[in-house]
């Protein structure tokens, strides 16, 4: 390095040291005697809506001010675990899905602002299920935004070209199967292959859903055994991975077409994401909804899944916590949400939109979704049944739907047997261990209905 | 007298350099060191107090955590393949190297370059060129009549995916062996050549013994780095969209799932007795390699 080079460098470093240190000392931004709320916010592509209603929160009541945060979604559990470790907690959090069983504990009771302004929020517009949801053991937890349930999606394109019934109300297992054997064809002559329907990976959505449809359950009532070993739980097992190694109308994991339903190239779609919607549409794609397909014992039983936001009980401002609530539970507040594509938790939005004739193009009968609300399960507020279904279950899941041996149905259900008693096994060890202690702390009651 | 003072002064540098790492090690490892072989002993997720367990930790780990074992046998497997697999194409391009021909310096940075990539960096171009569809490797597999496999999404082939991707960094052990080589004498290559020896005798005899201490220093270093991979499983596995681990704990490795019991789940307690035991399982490595090694590393 030459010698005139060697102070500029040194000028430089200096003066970006200045600036950071300058930066770090910078008064916290000024909130004029008004009320801060903190609000964590996962980096999503609602991000925009959230902005423009903050925005609108903040005009219809300018005492308060809303300090919002993003983290990137694969942070926000950490983030979030930190700052109540260390004293700090947000005000408001994102709430409603799996992980906030970690955060009963630290979550501010609703109930008596849900009791006292039950009219004023006009509690019956709120779909009970979508209620339901945002309780545990009676008490309301967090406040909905919108919700997603499991649904059968399907490709009007590929059952037109096939010349093929569309998905009813009153299918089962055999019709579904039927119609996606009878859909599925491989690639040929410069067109792609065409799966019946896909499998979803990974994690529970699938699997879980066919186990309780066959009559199985995961755990016991009391969440003290796990059940998977039982023979409607592995009727349901065998049904799921039985599509990919015996049907074959699905792909195995990592052969599908890139997108999933949104490729096109997928018939039919077991269990989906109704955030997905606008992307569908976006894209062109015709399609539509019907009711899950029924199992040998459950009809058509679904799960549904919320969005939704909380309040930490450390709050300093519980009301203006419940101000910003009812203003996000809104009736303009969830028009807003559905003009930005979600599903609204409001029966009157919802009847004044995605239920009205010619709202949507795409699904044509969106009111199946209201449907599958109204026989749907809601996840549980359990961290024992997160950790045990991701980290001890799934893998075994995983590992038995990827063994490619070529075997009859008979030698297939005694592999799938063996993996479910694993998982049992190992599942039943975990809430002996680590799951037993967590329950005595009484943070990990699973939820009931 | 002379030779009293020389040391002296020696010795008052060598503080002075090893002062800030020193200093640096007891102001932000020693604390959280002790602090966590506390922990190890207790129940902590992080909100509620640690309360003392013993070494039920331990226990658990060792007898009733269904991802330990695979996360030990994982990292296991990826240390006994990659490291040798790593030394040999360092090594081997390193004698390529160490060849004096046009552009030496020039082939030189470009086979470290990639070292100097971070393991998130690299590990999102590795994931599409495995990508089971559209990959790189896939389509010249597809080229020569291959039908490539699922790499990312597959339980048999995920691992060797990742043996495949950790050669890419092979840059820093390729340096060394590179001054490794350059440090034996042309002398003796002369006085073997006199004795009719072959390109093989000169590397077997002259070159491989003379280069052992960078061989077992890289050798140590290279395990070490093996038994915690991390950065690129994390990645593997989130941009695959498999999941950190997955499928079905293929790619689980030993600080991976560490990491997972931490900041997924908050069992800081376990996470801790992991952490202390793999600071155990390298300490008892080492020091075997430092014993093995005195029968095998030349010294002077």
């Amino acid at each position: 390095m030459s010698g005139k080079l060697r102070p500029t460098i040194l000028a430089v470093l200096l003066v970006a040291m200045a600036a950071m240190v300058i930066a770090a000392l910078r008064p916290p931004e000024k909130p004029d005697g008004r009320t801060v709320l903190t609000w964590l916010v996962p980096m999503q592509l609602d991000r925009p809506l959230l902005e423009k209603l903050a925005k609108q929160f903040g005009e219809q009541n300018p005492d308060i001010h809303l300090r919002m945060t993003f983290v990137p979604g694969a942070q926000y559990q950490t983030k979030l675990k930190t700052l109540i470790a260390s004293g700090h907690p947000p005000d408001l959090f994102y709430a409603g899905d799996v992980w906030v069983a970690y955060y009963r504990p630290f979550l501010l009771d609703l109930t008596p602002f849900f009791e006292r302004d039950a009219a004023e929020i006009d509690l019956d517009d709120i779909y009970p299920a979508v209620l339901a949801a945002c309780r545990t053991d009676g008490q309301y937890l967090f406040t909905p935004r919108w919700f997603s349930v499991a649904l059968l999606y399907y490709n009007r394109t590929i059952f037109d070209e096939a010349k093929e019934a569309y998905p009813t109300a009153d299918w089962t297992w055999d019709e579904y199967l039927a119609a996606a054997k009878r859909l599925t064809r491989p690639a040929s002559a410069g067109k792609p292959a065409v799966w019946g329907s896909q499998i979803v990976t990974g994690w529970w959505g699938e699997w879980l859903t066919l186990v309780r449809q066959a009559g199985g359950e995961l755990f016991d009532a009391d969440m003290k055994r796990c059940t998977l070993d039982e023979p409607e739980a592995i009727r349901g097992m065998m049904f799921y991975i039985e599509k990919v190694r015996r049907h074959r109308v699905s792909p195995a994991p990592g052969r599908g077409p890139d997108g999933g339903f949104a490729s096109g190239q997928l018939a039919m779609e077991l269990v989906g994401h109704t955030g997905n919607w606008t992307q569908f549409n976006q894209i062109g794609l015709n399609w539509d909804i019907a009711l899950l397909p029924a199992g040998p014992t459950e009809k058509n039983r679904s799960e549904v899944a919320i969005d939704a936001v909380g309040a930490s009980n450390q709050t300093k401002h519980p009301e203006a916590c419940w101000r910003f609530f009812k203003f996000i539970m809104s009736k303009p507040s969830i028009r807003a949400h559905v003009d930005a594509g979600y599903l609204s938790i409001r029966k009157s939005v919802a009847e004044q939109t995605l239920l009205a004739p010619g709202y949507l193009k795409h699904p044509q009968h969106a009111a199946v979704a209201y449907e599958a609300l109204a026989i749907s399960d809601h996840g549980a507020h359990s961290p024992d049944f997160i950790e045990i279904v991701r980290e001890v279950i799934q893998p075994e899941i995983d590992r038995a739907l990827a063994d490619d041996r070529d075997l009859n149905e008979s030698d297939r259900l005694a592999a799938v047997t063996a993996a479910c008693r694993r998982a049992a096994t190992a599942a039943n060890d975990f809430i002996q261990t680590l799951g037993t202690e967590r329950r005595q702390d009484g943070s990990g009651i699973p939820a009931k209905r | 007298m002379a030779q009293a003072s020389r040391r002296s002064g020696e010795s008052v540098w060598f503080w002075i350099l090893v002062a800030p790492a020193v200093l640096g090690f007891l102001a932000f490892n020693l604390g959280p060191m002790i602090e966590s072989l506390y922990l190890s002993f207790t129940k902590y997720d992080v909100i509620s107090p640690p309360q003392y367990i013993g070494v039920r930790n331990y226990t658990y780990l060792i007898f009733n955590d269904p991802a330990f074992w695979p996360s030990v046998i994982v990292t296991a497997v990826f240390a006994a393949v990659s490291v040798p697999l790593g030394l040999i194409s360092a090594l081997g391009v390193a004698l390529l190297l160490n060849r004096k021909v046009a552009g030496q310096g020039v082939f030189r940075t470009i086979y470290f370059l990639p070292s100097l990539l971070p393991a998130t960096a690299s590990g999102v171009v590795w994931v599409f060129i495995f990508h089971p569809t559209f990959g790189l490797l896939n389509r010249l597999l597809y080229f020569v009549g291959i039908e490539g496999p699922a790499w990312t999404q597959s339980v048999t082939w995920a691992l060797p995916a990742l043996i495949i991707m950790s050669l890419w960094g092979f840059g820093q052990p390729m340096v060394i062996f590179l001054a490794g080589l350059q440090d034996v004498p042309d002398s003796l290559y002369e006085a073997a050549d006199l004795d009719g020896a072959s390109r093989w005798q000169q590397f077997r005899n002259v070159t491989l013994p003379l280069i052992t201490p960078v061989l077992f220093f890289n050798l140590v270093m290279g395990l070490i780095g093996a038994l915690k991979v991390f950065d690129s499983a994390y990645v593997f596995g989130s941009t695959s969209g498999v999941g950190p681990g997955g499928p079905a704990r293929a790619t689980l490795f030993y600080a991976l799932n560490l990491y997972q019991k931490a900041f997924s789940y908050f069992h800081m307690g376990l996470a801790s007795a992991m952490a202390w035991l793999l600071f155990l399982a390298i300490l008892a490595l080492t020091a075997f390699n430092f014993w093995l090694g005195k029968r095998w590393v030349h010294s002077e």
